[in-house]
């Protein structure tokens, strides 16, 4: 009776195991057509349609909600992609991305969130990543290594849950946003009007973790592979609040430091872009308009002698 | 690691296979196992803290040895309570009882420990307090292998947030080799799964996200919210801890030990008394046996066994919590009781027709909604502007916040309502089999579906 029992709940456990994996996998869920994510397809095709030399931005919402890209456009004449979304793809997510359309003279600034060196796997990403690749994108469109979706074995079942709830009406979607959240650049403009601060931020507990080594192998791999394609890649800070910030210093500064050994520094200080309050919208990662367009103005001054270095090695033109 | 947490299916599946597999026809063996998973589990949480339940432990264990004596029995018995009250005083009630004392006589100056909070604390001393107390009355036999009586105690399921054990009911069941018992264990991992559902799904996802949203916000929202988000919280409080008291009975029942049942359907009690027999029954049910019958319980005077209600509350409020807005949720019940044994003796309960029955049910779950407000928040300002929005006349007109929940909680509360005949509301016995694994089939997209790492019960702060 006791294998009589094992092998019941065995065969409970892998069959809704697999059943909620096949549907998370095969079924592109219609409630998420709309969502916000379909943003993902909008700026891959973006970085497809854009020709000749392109500043690439690469990082999560604080890519997308934190930079006046037409003012980087105006500076330097060129045109740039932003391909900020979600934190949650990881950073492998969206380098992958990246490799795909990458071109000579293209410069790609990474502007990783810190969620990113995390030691829990936070670089290959979360169940938004998964979303975004069984309902908005295609598996093709992806090429994503083994441990991607080995972090993600309970989020793809569950994942599958949430579609199969959808199917049910059990519970709704995520709403549909309209196309004019985003700028033709990929800049979130929804928020640009809405100048009051609507977050808290709180420092937090200070963490108590070395940051993750494998994000420090997946920049440099990304790095060598775009510069053999005659990019250049550099790496910035994110956008970060001020409160958090220096709640965790002794941790940013490992992260820093860990860069800096790996020949991989980061070009500029943290704590450059690290924000007042009053600067931040609804999240650590988000600003406001005028925390934006400062963000923009530091960001234009930090990576001006970077870009003239491109033009004077003929990498790209102005 | 919490019962709804996959790091605990993982532990408890190994568990499960080395007490059984290990264990066949060796049941001293089966004990062994299920202390060594029991220190893991509550190591797990704080490896600092199992000193102290080894030393509680060891204290009822030696004390039981001693309390049948007739000569120092009395001492043994007085000295171990008072020891186990004393080692429960100083990490739960320490810094409350120094910070109160302070400010009613007007001490300034940081006289505070800082204590760790061992979690379980609270339950496990009590079950060795009872032990203490029934093997003195003879209720129950000295149990004088230290491998049974560790097993009883460190249960594992039972450890962190009850139901409290009774030696009589239990010891029985850890003294003698338990054989695998395939329905007992189908009917565990049915109760498990009904357990996990109310506490993911009803209790967190549907619930405890608009508590915490309300929470804190009381001026921006009208009195029907307030009166809502109120009763929402007494469907989260009860799906929170009557869920892990099923996950536990339920893991329970796997490995062979059957656990009290802790609930007994309690929102469908006709009076605030009746509510009491159904809600959290291995405390209630604690403090009747061993403080409200040695004062005397309802054989003296009225008026003593009005004082003696205040006290069993009173007491029961501080056991929840170290905080005054407990024992204010404490008299609040005894308000109520004292209100319904006067009504009781003046006759008002004599009409059990239907609608003085569900009058009765409206007015005293009414009153429990509301004596929940000063159980959840933190102090009292917030409980009274909780209790200021509630009572004023925004609250007569449709809430603005909260509605969707009450599909999914008329839902949880109908389901229950049509099992209330039976254990737990997964007990589906005379349905054909495919509606039975469609059911089961349900219930585990909702769990999978709204599963959240790293929650934990609300009664495990207690």
């Amino acid at each position: 009776m006791l294998l009589k029992f094992i092998i019941r709940l065995l065969i409970w456990t892998v069959c809704t195991y697999i059943a909620l994996t096949a549907v998370c996998l095969f079924y592109a869920d219609p409630a998420m057509q709309n969502c916000e994510l379909k943003q993902e397809r909008r700026n891959r095709e973006r970085l497809t349609r854009v020709v000749g030399s392109r500043l690439v931005l690469v990082g999560g919402s604080n890519v997308m909600y934190g930079f006046n890209s037409p003012r980087i456009e105006r500076a330097f004449g060129i045109p740039v992609v932003n391909l900020g979304l979600h934190a949650g793809f990881g950073l492998i997510f969206q380098l992958d991305a990246v490799k795909r359309n990458l071109h000579k003279g293209d410069v790609v600034v990474l502007l990783p969130e810190y969620a990113n060196f995390d030691s829990n796997g936070s670089c290959y990403g979360k169940m938004v990543m998964i979303s975004a690749i069984t309902d908005i994108l295609s598996m093709k469109d992806v090429g994503l290594p083994w441990q991607c979706w080995a972090y993600n074995w309970f989020a793809i079942p569950q994942l599958g849950a949430r579609k199969a709830m959808h199917f049910l009406r059990i519970r709704k979607g995520a709403g549909d946003v309209p196309d004019s959240w985003w700028n033709e650049q990929g800049d979130t403009i929804r928020h640009w009007n809405c100048d009051t601060p609507t977050f808290k931020p709180s420092s937090g507990s200070p963490s108590q973790v070395a940051p993750c080594d494998d994000v420090v192998r997946y920049m440099h791999e990304f790095k060598e592979f775009a510069e053999s394609k005659g990019a250049k890649v550099f790496l910035f800070p994110p956008a970060f609040t001020e409160t958090g910030y220096n709640g965790d210093l002794k941790y940013y500064d490992k992260i820093a430091k860990l860069m800096q050994r790996s020949g991989f520094p980061f070009r500029a200080p943290l704590g450059r872009y690290a924000f007042a309050d009053e600067l931040i919208y609804d999240s650590p990662y988000h600003l406001n308009r005028r925390g934006l367009e400062e963000r923009t103005r530091r960001f234009i001054e930090d990576i001006g002698p970077l870009m003239d270095e491109c033009v004077t090695n003929g990498k790209i033109g102005k | 690691m919490t019962l709804n947490s996959i790091t605990f299916a993982a532990f408890a599946v190994v568990a499960f296979l080395v007490h059984w597999l290990l264990g066949v026809e060796r049941g001293r063996m089966q004990n062994v196992v299920l202390i060594a998973c029991s220190f893991v589990f509550y190591a797990w949480w704080d490896p600092r803290c199992l000193g102290l339940l080894v030393g509680v432990i060891l204290v009822a264990y030696v004390g039981g040895l001693g309390v049948r004596n007739k000569c120092y029995g009395k001492t043994v018995l007085v000295v171990s309570i008072v020891l186990m009250l004393g080692l429960l005083g100083v990490f739960k009630y320490y810094n409350f009882f120094v910070d109160s004392f302070s400010a009613l006589f007007g001490f300034e100056g940081e006289r505070t420990l800082y204590p760790i909070l061992p979690v379980g604390i609270s339950f496990y001393t009590f079950m060795a307090i009872s032990y203490l107390v029934d093997v003195r009355s003879g209720k129950v036999g000295v149990e004088r292998d230290l491998v049974v009586f560790t097993a009883y105690m460190s249960f594992f399921p039972q450890l962190l947030a009850g139901p409290i054990g009774r030696g009589a009911e239990m010891l029985p069941q850890f003294s003698v080799m338990r054989r695998f018992d395939y329905a007992l264990a189908v009917d565990g991992c049915r109760q498990f799964l009904w357990g996990a559902f109310a506490k993911i799904v009803i209790a967190e996802e549907i619930c405890g996200q608009r508590v915490n949203i309300l929470y804190g916000h009381f001026d921006e929202h009208s009195g029907a919210s307030l009166l809502l988000v109120a009763a929402l919280y007494a469907v989260q409080i009860y799906a929170d801890f009557s869920g892990y008291s099923n996950m536990a009975i339920g893991a329970g029942k796997v490995f062979g030990i059957r656990l009290r049942r802790n609930f007994d359907y309690p929102y469908f009690a006709t009076s605030v008394g009746d509510f009491w027999r159904r809600w959290h029954m291995s405390l209630t049910t604690w403090f009747r046996d061993y403080v409200y019958i040695p004062l005397g319980g309802s054989r003296v005077c009225f008026a003593r066994v009005i004082a003696n209600t205040w006290i069993v509350f009173l007491l029961s409020g501080l056991w929840h919590g170290a905080a005054w807005t407990f024992v204010a949720w404490g008299a609040i019940h005894a308000a109520l009781l004292t209100i319904e044994l006067v009504a009781k003796k003046l006759g008002l309960y004599r009409n059990e027709s239907r609608v003085a029955v569900s009058l009765r049910w409206f007015v005293s779950m009414f009153c429990v909604i509301l004596a929940w407000i000063p159980f959840r928040a933190t102090c009292f300002s917030d409980a009274w502007q909780w209790f200021g929005g509630v009572f004023s006349t925004s609250t007569l007109r449709v809430p603005e916040f909260g509605i969707a929940a009450l599909p999914w909680v008329f839902g949880f509360l109908l389901v229950e309502y049509m099992q209330r005949g039976k254990e737990h509301a997964l007990v589906l016995d005379g349905w054909r089999k495919s509606f039975r694994c469609l059911a089961y089939a349900f219930v585990i997209l909702l769990c999978v579906a709204d599963y959240q790492e790293a929650t934990e019960f609300i009664y495990f702060q207690f």
